[in-house]
C-alpha cells in the first residue's frame, strides 16, 4: 500500500479499505433447523480492487454479499465499510449510505420497470440531488462507454437481458461509488452479453477506480478477475488476506 | 424528486391500466353516488321544509299585540296577518276556532291552503270564510252557509262559507278558519316571514324584532317547528351513517389494491431500496400513488355526481308516490336535489382521506420489508 493518499472527496484515503470483514458469522433458525450460512470469515477489500466470490450453490456467496450491502444482519462479527459498521446502521441510514457509496447489480431483473434505460442509470444521482444537466451528462458518458447510447430512451421491457444487465452495471456505478457488489450478474446472460459486460466492468473499474466484488459461477468471469475468494460451506477456503 | 415520484407514479398507473382503471371507477361510482345522495337529502330537507312553513308558519313567524303591522322586508315577503280566538257556530252547532285576518292574494302565493280546498272557493268575497273539514263536519256546513263568529267580548260576526279546505294537518284542519284581512277588526297581529332559501334568518330575525314591539314573539321555524328540524337532521345522521359505511367500504378497496400493488411491486421495491430509497422515499411513493389514483377517481366522481345533480335539480325528483299522506310534503312530493358545499367536499375529502389511510399500512408493510426478501419476489 502506499502512504495515506486522498482518492476523493468524500474522505477516503488510499490505505483505508473499502470493505473490512472480521470474524462475520451469519446462522439462520436454531435447533435442528439451524444453518450456518456464514462462519467466521474475515476479509478485506482495498480501493479499486477488482474481486471475485467463488464458490458452490449454497456456500455463502450471496449471503456475504446482503451482510456487505446492509440488506442483511450478522449474527456475529463485524462488517465495516467505509469504516462505517454496517450491522449497527438503521434502515434510512443504510439507505442513505447505500444512495452515497455503494452500487448493487443483481442476478436479473434489475430495472425499474417504469423508468427508461436512462432514467435508470440516472436514478442514484437524482438521489443526490445533482442537478438535471450534470446528470444527463454523466449519464450520456456511460451510456457511450457501455455503446447503449441508441437504446437511451427504451423502457426495460424492450432492452435485451444482456442489455438490462449493463444498464444496470451502469446504474450502479452511476454516482460513482466507492464499492459495487455484484451478485452473479452474468448467469442469466450468454457468451456474447457475459463478455460485453464483463469487458465494461474491467473498464469502469479501471476508468472509476470503484471497489469491485462479484459473486459468479462463470469460469471466464474468474479468469478475467485478479483476485477470488473460495468460499466453502461458509467458510473462506482461500483468497483470505 | 417530486419529479421523479410523478414520472415512476404516472407510469405504474399506466403499466397496471386494468387494476387503475377498476379503483377509478370504484372510486369514482362512489363520489358520485355520495355527491347525488347528499343532493337528495338536501333536496328532501328543502321540501320538507318549504312544505311545511308553506302550511302557515314562515320561516319566520312573529306575533304581538296591537295596531302595527310588520313593514316589507328586504329579500323576504310579509304575510301580515289578524289574529282572534272564539267559537264558530252554525244552528245549534259550535266549534272552538282561531279566526284568521289574511291578505289572500299573498297567503296563495305563499301557503297551500288555497291550493288544498276540497269544496267551493277561496276568499272571493269581504264575508267570505274558509273552514277545515273536520271543523265543517262539526258544524254540518256546506258551502253557501251563513256561519256566526261569537266571541264573548265582542258582538258577532256574521260569515258566508266559500270553501272548505283539507291539508291533512290536524292543527290546521281542526283549529284555524281563514277570513278577508279587511273583513275582521283585532288587536292581536301576526307576521309570517317568507325568504329565499340560504337567507340568513338570525339577522333578519333581529331585524324584525327591532321593527316590533318590546314583548313581540318572533321566532325562526327551527324554535317553533322543533319536529321538523329533528326530522332534518334525523335525515342528516341517515346520510353520516351511510357516509361512514362508504368510508369503510371505500378504504376496504382503497386498501386491498394498495396491498395487491405492493405485493406486485415487491422486487421493483426492493431494486429501489438497494439503490438508495429510505423507508420514507418508499411510503411517499406508495401513498402518493393511491393518493393521486383516488383523488383524479374522486374529481371524476364529482363531475360526474353533479351533472347528474344538476339534471335532477332541473327536471325534480316526483316522490309523491311515497309522500301523498306525509304533512311535511303537503303541497308538492318533487323533490329538488340541491348541491351543497358539503355534498361536494365531503366526498373528495373522504376519498382522498381514505386513499391515504388506506395505503398507510400497504406502505409501510412496502416500507419495513426485508431488501432480499423483497428480491426473492418476482
Amino acid at each position: 500500500m502506499e502512504g495515506r493518499k486522498c482518492l476523493g472527496n468524500r474522505g477516503i484515503t488510499a490505505d483505508m479499505n473499502v470493505v473490512t470483514v472480521e470474524g462475520l458469522d451469519r446462522i439462520y433458525g436454531s435447533g435442528r433447523t439451524r444453518v450456518e450460512a456464514l462462519m467466521e470469515v474475515s476479509f478485506c477489500l482495498a480501493p479499486g480492487e477488482l474481486s471475485v466470490l467463488v464458490g458452490a450453490s449454497g456456500s455463502g456467496k450471496t449471503t456475504l454479499l446482503n451482510m456487505i450491502a446492509g440488506f442483511d444482519h450478522p449474527t456475529g462479527g463485524t462488517v465495516r465499510v467505509l469504516d462505517q459498521e454496517i450491522g449497527v446502521m438503521g434502515e434510512t441510514a443504510l439507505a442513505l449510505f447505500r444512495r452515497q457509496h455503494l452500487g448493487f447489480v443483481f442476478q436479473a431483473l434489475n430495472l425499474i420497470p417504469t423508468l427508461s434505460a436512462t432514467e435508470n442509470v440516472e436514478l442514484p444521482l437524482t438521489l443526490l440531488g445533482i442537478p438535471r444537466s450534470a446528470r444527463r451528462v454523466r449519464v450520456c458518458e456511460l451510456l457511450e462507454c457501455a455503446g447503449l447510447r441508441d437504446r437511451a430512451a427504451a423502457m426495460p421491457g424492450e432492452l435485451s437481458g444482456g442489455e438490462q444487465q449493463r444498464i444496470a452495471a451502469l446504474r450502479a456505478v452511476a454516482a460513482r461509488p466507492k464499492l459495487l457488489l455484484m451478485d452473479e450478474p452474468t448467469s442469466c446472460l450468454d457468451s456474447s452479453n457475459t463478455a460485453d459486460l464483463v469487458g465494461l466492468l474491467l473498464d469502469l473499474n479501471q476508468g472509476e477506480k470503484i471497489c469491485m466484488l462479484l459473486t459468479t459461477h462463470d469460469q471466464r468471469v474468474t479468469r478475467a478477475v485478479p483476485r477470488s475468494i473460495r468460499l466453502v460451506d461458509g467458510r473462506i477456503a482461500d483468497g483470505q488476506d | 424528486m417530486l419529479e421523479l415520484y410523478a414520472r415512476m407514479i404516472i407510469r405504474s398507473l399506466r403499466l397496471r391500466l386494468r387494476r387503475s382503471l377498476v379503483t377509478f371507477l370504484g372510486v369514482a361510482v362512489a363520489v358520485a353516488a355520495l355527491v347525488i345522495l347528499e343532493s337528495i337529502m338536501a333536496g328532501v330537507g328543502d321540501a320538507m321544509l318549504e312544505n311545511t312553513v308553506a302550511l302557515h308558519h314562515g320561516h319566520i313567524m312573529a306575533s304581538w299585540e296591537g295596531d302595527e303591522r310588520l313593514a316589507g322586508l328586504r329579500g323576504a315577503d310579509v304575510l301580515n296577518r289578524t289574529q282572534r280566538a272564539g267559537m264558530l257556530v252554525k244552528d245549534e252547532r259550535q266549534a272552538p276556532i282561531r279566526l284568521y285576518g289574511i291578505d289572500p292574494d299573498k297567503e296563495r302565493k305563499h301557503t297551500v291552503v288555497a291550493r288544498k280546498l276540497i269544496a267551493g272557493s277561496y276568499l272571493a268575497e269581504s264575508d267570505s270564510v274558509i273552514i277545515g273539514q273536520p271543523t265543517a263536519e262539526i258544524l254540518r256546513a256546506a258551502v253557501g252557509d251563513t256561519i256566526v263568529f261569537w266571541r264573548h267580548d265582542a258582538r258577532p260576526e256574521t260569515f258566508r262559507l266559500s270553501g272548505i279546505f283539507s291539508t291533512a294537518v290536524p292543527a290546521l284542519d281542526g283549529q284555524l278558519a281563514f277570513v278577508r284581512q279587511d273583513s275582521v277588526q283585532a288587536n292581536r297581529h301576526e307576521a309570517a316571514v317568507f325568504t329565499s332559501p340560504g337567507e340568513d334568518l338570525d339577522t333578519l330575525k333581529r331585524i324584525i324584532r327591532s321593527k316590533l314591539p318590546r314583548e313581540a314573539i318572533v321566532r325562526i321555524w327551527r324554535e317553533s317547528l322543533a319536529e321538523l328540524n329533528q326530522l332534518i337532521e334525523l335525515n342528516q345522521v341517515a346520510m353520516n351513517v351511510v357516509l361512514v359505511l362508504a368510508i369503510v367500504i371505500l378504504a376496504f378497496g382503497v386498501s386491498s389494491t394498495a396491498f395487491v400493488s405492493v405485493d406486485e411491486r415487491s422486487h421493483e421495491i426492493g431494486i429501489l431500496k438497494a439503490t438508495g430509497f429510505t423507508p420514507a422515499n418508499i411510503v411517499w411513493l406508495i401513498v402518493l400513488e393511491m393518493v393521486l389514483l383516488v383523488g383524479i377517481a374522486g374529481m371524476a366522481g364529482l363531475v360526474a355526481g353533479g351533472l347528474v345533480v344538476h339534471l335532477w335539480s332541473i327536471v325534480g325528483l316526483d316522490l309523491s308516490r311515497w309522500t301523498s299522506d306525509n304533512p311535511h310534503f303537503i303541497a308538492s312530493g318533487v323533490i329538488y336535489p340541491r348541491a351543497t358545499f358539503r355534498a361536494f367536499a365531503l366526498p373528495l375529502a373522504v376519498a382522498i382521506g381514505c386513499g391515504l389511510v388506506a395505503s398507510a399500512l400497504p406502505a409501510w408493510k412496502a416500507a419495513s420489508a426485508s431488501v432480499t426478501g423483497a428480491l426473492r419476489q418476482i
